[in-house]
């Protein structure tokens, strides 16, 4: 059967490659080509996002010393993660020390308590909306969670039904059930509110770190995957878990700790590259921003936190700053550290919006208030 | 004191604050207020690490969590560091990266492939044993 032809002489099957090449090319020079589903995810390469370095007029940055533990000491990494209380008091584990730390920002006093496990480890650390603190503790045998009461300043230790499986970070959820990633079990772990019973939830790809956790305004717990470099999305109703891999997983980016933002979309740090990245449930697509280089690096971006405005703070090791990226506009505003280098780890912003993170390469307590 | 000691302590004063002044210049004055720190030194110019070799991968597989940054070990983790010829060789790093004693996890080929167990091994290797 002889092609149709239509006017002039142009085949069906020509005329409508003309069209979509005619579309395509209205596509690209005028459509938002970032947000298009289908150029995203083959165009997922980092976007370069402009900088400025804050003026110091515009912002307040201070460290305090971290206090050396009398019975663990330790010259560096007496903080890891940070959490703030309901009351405003900021709680830190402290991983090398082997203590629970507090700092009153009223007073600009300390306070630790070593953990009644000797060489515990602890890593990971929420405050409840209760004012319970919630630890994960990664000493040997690497199987245990406890929970300290602030009032009777008493600690409660839970052990794990698995053997050494590395409880990571933890997280509260909105009901009061803690999760916990397993850095080294492939899984994820629940207590639930009523301290009764733990649960655990397999991450299907084997040695996959699952690294940062949180839960979306969806109801559903989000973890990243960090060497695997996957997102994986757990159901808390059915047990269920997807998984979503990275566009540029071949390239290893590292995506380490995440953050969600109150329309749901999953944002992450790519930490081995020095970028962000965002990832949104709805369309199923994928975008990044680099870092500022600044004072010639920005390669291990690690924490990252939104603040009561949407503005997304990113703690940057290599770049030894915090940063802050403005996801309307896609640009950033620098704040270099004081000391070097501090690396701050898990951070946390108070309901005053001040920044506050630990160094785990310089000893100090880091508050960061923008204005 | 004498006019030439004097004149000596005048000079090395004088040489400490052009030392200093441009690192006061560039970095504003670091002055403790209420226990905090609040301004800081100059930085230091640097460059991104290579992301390949032993020190990167020992990183990157999560090795120095529990073995220390350049293998002394810590409460979870042996120390690493000696030489090739010592207990610790090649084949035992493969057969405890494949097979491991106690806690540490697994590691498949798929996921840290033999050349860069031996890239670790090398860097362990390369490190001063603690004392």
């Amino acid at each position: 059967m002889a092609p149709l032809r239509i006017g002039r002489g142009f085949s069906e099957r020509g005329l409508s490659l003309g069209a979509a090449l005619l579309a395509a090319s209205v596509l690209l020079f005028f459509g938002p080509a970032r947000s298009t589903p289908g150029l995203a995810q083959t165009a997922a390469q980092p976007l370069d996002a402009p900088f400025v370095v804050a003026d110091p007029s515009t912002y307040d940055m201070r460290e305090y010393p971290l206090p050396e533990s009398q019975t663990n000491p330790s010259p560096v990494g007496r903080a890891h993660s940070i959490t703030v209380a309901p009351d405003g008091r900021i709680w830190y584990s402290g991983l090398v020390q082997h203590n629970l730390g507090m700092f009153d920002p009223a007073t600009e006093t300390f306070r630790t308590w070593d953990t009644p496990t000797p060489r515990s480890r602890p890593h990971g650390i929420q405050a409840a909306p209760d004012g319970m603190i919630w630890l994960t503790l990664t000493g040997i045998p690497q199987n245990k969670i406890a929970r300290f009461d602030p009032v009777t300043e008493l600690f409660t230790e839970y052990i794990l039904p698995r053997p050494a499986p590395y409880p990571h970070t933890v997280w509260i959820a909105r009901n009061g059930d803690v999760y916990f990633t397993y850095e080294y079990g492939d899984g994820v772990g629940r207590i639930d509110r009523e301290l009764q019973r733990v649960t655990d939830f397999a991450i299907p790809t084997k040695r996959s770190r699952p690294y940062g956790i949180q839960e979306g305004p969806d109801g559903y717990i989000w973890v990243v995957e960090f060497l695997a470099n996957k997102i994986a999305r757990l159901d808390p109703r059915t047990g269920e878990v997807r998984e979503w891999t990275h566009p540029r997983a071949a390239e290893d980016p590292g995506l380490r700790r995440l953050a969600i933002d109150a329309q749901g979309r999953i944002w992450f740090v790519e930490h081995e590259i020095g970028a962000i990245g965002r990832f949104d449930p709805q369309t199923e697509t994928w975008q990044s921003w680099w870092m500022p280089r600044y004072n010639g690096r920005r390669d291990q971006a690690y924490a990252l936190n939104f603040d009561s405005k949407g503005l997304l703070y990113v703690s940057n090791f290599g770049g030894n700053y915090i940063g802050r990226f403005d996801p309307r506009t896609e640009s950033w505003t620098i704040y270099p550290h004081i000391s070097q280098p501090v690396n701050c780890r898990l951070m946390a912003i108070d309901a005053n919006d001040v920044l506050w993170c630990a160094g785990s390469a310089t000893p100090v307590l880091v508050r960061l208030e923008a204005r | 004191m004498p006019v030439p000691r004097l004149m000596g302590v005048l000079a090395a004063r004088r040489a400490l604050l052009r030392r200093l002044l441009p690192l006061l210049a560039a970095g504003g004055l670091a002055w403790p207020l209420g226990g905090a720190v609040l301004s800081q030194a100059a930085p230091l110019a640097q460059q991104e690490p290579p992301r390949t070799g032993g020190a990167y991968w020992a990183g990157r597989y999560g090795c120095v969590a529990c073995h220390g940054a350049r293998g002394e070990g810590t409460p979870i983790g042996p120390p690493l560091t000696g030489r090739p010829d010592s207990p610790l060789s090649y084949e035992v790093y493969l057969h405890q990266v494949r097979t491991p004693l106690l806690l540490m996890p697994d590691y498949p080929p798929e996921v840290l492939p033999d050349e860069r167990v031996l890239a670790i091994a090398e860097y362990f290797w390369s490190q001063e044993p603690a004392r």
